[in-house]
């Protein structure tokens, strides 16, 4: 479902290499857990695959689609979550399904379905007429995410989701990425909370320094089953990728 | 292009929807009152300068040469608001990050962006219109068509300016691209340009004030400003074009004038679309790239030197930081030195102008200048720097969290605007004195009373902002926009500049009257007295209330 080959970028205006030479391959119906410490190049590496920032060197490839030689089709098939939740926050929430669904080509009879789904999955049916900025932080970043799943993309792409949503709401997106998947589609998700990884991922990629450090599925990354991700994940960064690679997974 | 309509239409309601809170309607309604009441004065003095240029064109029988200026200078009004809001709209937009992950063309976005822009500026252009077309119109009797083609105009004349502004603001905002994140440099730079950009227009007003006089007399001189008008007016074509088809006497002029315009702007249009919105993608992509290796590292040679200096030295870092910021709050440190020393050679003004006046008028007038005027423009451009608290947005609550009484940070605040103001008056001092010889019996006092002044003020600018702060706001300039606090700032330095002006003037008076050295004394001695009352009376609402005022903020 995701392809990347190679991929590199280095923010010109500090020379700083936040992403160096990564190799991933994400499969359909997998959730895949994203880790890192903080600067390792998560964020920097899915605003590439969403198309925010332009890719130095590498490819990335969505369902077989290039995000660079043809981006519409691919970003069709992403549904992407920010970690800063920015959105039109004058529209209501209402208006800004609406739009999303609008940016998307989303037939009106299955979008006004959609928005009914989610607003009642998420609680926010009774605010669905209020402006966004009225909203709590955590009532935001739910808006932001019905957003991304108002075209029911193929890969959901979610930076560090469950940042600020009250456990109701948590539990409710870790289903939902589970359904997800159960439903062919794949499901991508930057995190700082190991317990959560742990807990929902088929597979999992740690970067640190722009480089990944280890992928695999969680029993083969810690391959001694008394060990915690936590150790593997303090581990992993700390070797900073010198051949991190070597000792887990790939 | 529904997606683009759509997209506009986001924008408009995200820009323009107001809030459902009926208080703040009523603010803006009375602000909207307020200035319009501020404003109108002005209008209708412009309307009577155009109407009469409008007699004086239909005499002269230039009436489409002074249209097409006319035009020409409505479209640089829209060109220099324009830009900005290009800039600020396409390339520096929070937005994007939103926009970009869309299944979007960059070239939808920005088409969408332009639209947006356009339709301001035609509101712009209703209001320019109404100014300086509407009297010319009257004055130069025009036949009936010319009021409803006038709105034809007002859809026109925004392209031409807005084709210009979308290729300007292509280098202009890689320029922006490349300093940004720099800190104290970007806004080091932003002042050096301002400063140049100053310099060359009071360059181009003091060539203008040296044009040799024509020996040709009136007529030779009229006649030689009818062709260059003429010359100039047809160069502009597109705009010549526009105001044929408003001055047209038949049918097929009319039409020559009305389509040629909006073809040549038209294509005009396209081509600046194409070739902006072939640059979008990258330039935007480019600008959410954050830099974080840019910052000096510390050399870690830490030196405890009390709280106030802290909070100081981090307010200091903070505002060089921004770049907006920086730049407003530096203005006043730039702007009236540079004044102090451009304007009295922009008008000749030296010794040789007053041969006739005793020279200790001379130096009370002199003295009088830098305490009135010079003070009100250090006040007025520094009014961002005075409102301490609206500064600090909501990065106020992190000293709310931390054990330092109100009283102390009342103090850094202070001690912040005296030092960006005490520097721009002792700067704008010194041309002064030199270009008017005055002496250094007459520069200290005078030092010394607009400081008291300048004190006063800062106190009670402090004293309001902390009453009522703007501490919600995303960019620098949407937190100063409409700032009371900064309004009330321009206000007590027009009060300081007509009461010192009104003692200096009257003891000038007596001096000539008179001519006895107490009376100099004893001007300086009254200013003294008004500053210092004002100045304790100001610190101690500052001060006695800063604790209650304080403990009011609320996120």
């Amino acid at each position: 479902m995701l392809q990347i080959t190679n991929l590199s970028k280095t923010y010109t205006k500090s020379n700083t290499k936040a992403v160096d030479n990564l190799d991933l391959h994400v499969n359909r119906g997998e959730i895949f857990g994203f880790l890192g410490p903080n600067g390792a190049g998560k964020s920097t590496t899915i605003k590439m695959i969403a198309g925010i920032l332009n890719i130095d060197s590498g490819s990335i490839m969505v369902n077989g689609v290039d995000v660079v030689s043809n981006p519409l089709l691919a970003k069709r098939q992403i549904g992407y979550v920010s970690d800063n939740h920015n959105t039109f926050d004058r529209l209501t929430g209402l208006e800004y399904l609406r739009f999303m669904g609008e940016m998307y080509d989303v037939e009106q009879r299955v979008l006004n379905e959609r928005i009914d789904k989610y607003l009642t999955m998420f609680n926010l049916t009774e605010v669905k007429g209020d402006r966004i900025k009225t909203y709590s932080h955590g009532m935001q970043q739910k808006i932001v995410i019905i957003g991304a799943l108002i075209h029911d993309p193929l890969l959901w792409i979610l930076d560090e989701p469950l940042t600020g949503l009250d456990p109701a709401s948590a539990y409710q997106l870790k289903q939902l990425m589970k359904e997800r998947t159960k439903e062919g589609c794949t499901v991508f998700f930057s995190s700082h909370v190991i317990e959560v990884v742990e807990k929902l991922c088929d597979r999992i990629a740690i970067i640190n320094k722009g480089r990944i450090v280890a992928v695999d599925t969680l029993d083969n990354i810690r391959a001694d089953s008394s060990i915690s991700l936590e150790d593997v994940f303090l581990q992993a960064t700390r070797n900073s990728g010198d051949n991190a690679k070597d000792v887990y997974g790939e | 292009m529904s997606k683009i309509l759509t997209l506009v239409k986001t924008y408009l309601l995200q820009r323009y929807r107001l809030d459902r809170n009926t208080g703040k309607k009523g603010k803006i309604i009375a602000l909207t009152v307020g200035l319009t009441v501020g404003i109108l004065p002005m209008a209708v003095f412009m309307f009577i300068l155009i109407f009469s240029m409008g007699k004086v064109a239909r005499y002269l029988n230039i009436t489409t040469q002074i249209l097409t200026l006319n035009i020409l200078a409505m479209q640089a009004i829209v060109f220099f608001f324009g830009i900005a809001s290009l800039l600020n709209t396409i390339y520096l937009a929070k937005d994007t990050s939103i926009l970009l992950p869309l299944p979007l063309r960059p070239t939808q976005i920005f088409v969408s962006k332009l639209i947006y822009v356009y339709l301001t500026e035609t509101l712009a252009s209703i209001a320019l219109a109404i100014v300086m077309l509407l009297p010319f119109g009257i004055g130069a009797n025009m036949a009936w068509w010319y009021y409803p083609q006038m709105l034809l105009v007002i859809l026109i004349l925004p392209m031409l300016p807005l084709l210009i502004a979308s290729i300007v603001a292509i280098p202009l905002m890689w320029f922006v691209s490349f300093f940004k994140n720099k800190g104290v440099i970007t806004t080091l730079v932003y002042l050096l340009i301002f400063s140049m950009a100053l310099l060359g227009y009071y360059y181009l007003i003091s060539r203008l004030n040296n044009v040799p006089e024509d020996g040709g007399g009136f007529e030779h001189m009229l006649g030689e400003l009818l062709e260059r008008l003429s010359r100039t007016a047809k160069l502009i074509y597109p705009d010549y074009l526009l105001a044929t088809s408003l001055t047209a006497t038949t049918i097929w002029q009319y039409l020559m004038g009305l389509f040629g315009s909006l073809v040549i702007n038209v294509v005009l249009l396209c081509g600046s679309v194409g070739v902006s919105s072939l640059v979008y993608r990258k330039s935007v992509s480019g600008q959410l790239e954050i830099s974080k290796g840019s910052t000096k590292r510390d050399s870690g040679n830490y030196v405890k030197r009390g709280r106030v200096f802290s909070l100081i030295a981090t307010d200091i870092k903070q505002i060089m930081g921004d770049t907006a910021m920086g730049t407003s709050c530096c203005m006043c440190v730039v702007l009236a030195p540079l004044m102090a020393i451009v304007l009295p050679v922009v008008y000749n003004m030296d010794m040789s102008m007053f041969v006739d006046v005793p020279h200790t008028l001379i130096e009370i007038g002199a003295s009088v200048v830098i305490m009135s005027i010079f003070s009100f423009m250090t006040l007025s451009t520094n009014m961002v720097a005075t409102s301490s608290f609206t500064r600090e947005a909501q990065g106020l609550f992190i000293y709310k969290t931390m054990p330092i009484d109100a009283r102390t940070i009342v103090k850094s605040k202070v001690l912040i605007a005296v030092v960006f103001s005490f520097l721009a008056s002792a700067l704008s001092v010194i041309p002064i004195g030199i270009t008017f010889k005055v002496s250094i019996a007459y520069l200290l006092p005078t030092i010394a009373v607009t400081w008291l002044y300048l004190l006063g003020a800062i106190y009670l600018q402090v004293r309001i902002d902390l009453a009522k702060p703007r501490l919600v706001w995303n960019t620098f300039n949407e937190g100063a926009k409409n700032n009371p606090s900064a309004l009330w700032s321009m206000l007590f330095g027009f009060i300081t500049l007509f009461l010192v002006a009104g003692i200096g003037a009257l003891f000038a008076y007596l001096w000539y009257i008179i001519n006895s050295v107490w009376l100099i004394i004893v001007m300086y001695a009254l200013l003294a007295v008004i500053g210092i009352v004002y100045t304790l009376l100001a610190r101690r609402s500052l001060y006695n209330n800063c604790d209650k005022l304080y403990s009011r903020l609320e996120g």
